[in-house]
């Protein structure tokens, strides 16, 4: 079956090999300065000195990486690509839309002030955070069904 | 809708991951159109009915809420 707008099933591995390695970047520095986006490229803006350029090039990588590498795990082919799991894709595409959108308006309700920035920034990566956990348990919910039903 | 496929696949003596390999889908797939939690394409659907040299109509049947 012709499968449109799929990643090829190697770049799985890379997207994982992407987030592993910006996770193990952010915790290290984390450890080191006690924060990963640093609140001073907001703060202090004219003239921008060096290092705060750097952090916002870090920034930027890091969280280009981590949207490419959630794209990849997502939308890379599986091993056998058919058409049930094109549906199931799609399906979850959706529910994931849903669920983002509604959780996205119980904190506009609720939350307030700074810390619904973070809700914003984290709005960025959850569809396809959301997308990825429920195709992924679809399949694995499919699998066990087989092995109940084992011929 | 409803499916013989179980029944014919006994009858052949195939199992579900030897259909799968036949028509090219994954053994998921066949599970999910045996237990009727997936509807397939036209076209997966004369595969299947090819692979078991019958009409398509004598495998898969429209149920009353269809």
């Amino acid at each position: 079956m012709k499968t449109r707008f799929l990643f090829p099933h190697q770049f799985r591995l890379i997207g994982i090999v992407l987030l592993v390695v910006i996770a193990i970047f952010c915790g290290v520095h984390q450890y080191q300065t006690g924060g990963i986006f640093s609140s001073t490229s907001l703060g202090n803006l004219n003239p921008i000195p060096c290092d705060v350029w750097m952090q916002i090039i870090y920034n930027d990588i890091l969280q280009v990486g981590i949207i490419l590498g959630l794209l990849f795990i997502g939308f890379s082919k599986e091993k056998i690509e058919d058409e049930q799991l094109s549906q199931l894709r799609l399906d979850s595409l959706q529910w994931a839309v849903y669920v983002n959108y509604g959780l996205f308006i119980l904190c506009i309700v609720f939350i307030y002030d700074w810390k619904f920035l973070s809700v914003i920034i984290f709005n960025i990566i959850t569809p396809l955070l959301f997308f990825i956990i429920r195709f992924h348990w679809k399949i694995y919910s499919n699998n066990r069904f087989i092995k109940d039903d084992a011929i | 809708m409803k499916n013989t496929i179980r029944v014919e696949r006994a009858i052949k003596n195939i199992t579900q991951a030897d259909l799968a390999d036949l028509i090219g889908v994954s053994r998921q797939t066949i599970n999910t159109i045996e237990s009727n939690r997936y509807v397939p394409s036209t076209v997966l659907a004369l595969k299947i009915a090819r692979v078991f040299g019958k009409a398509v109509e004598e495998i898969f049947i429209l149920e009353e809420e269809d």
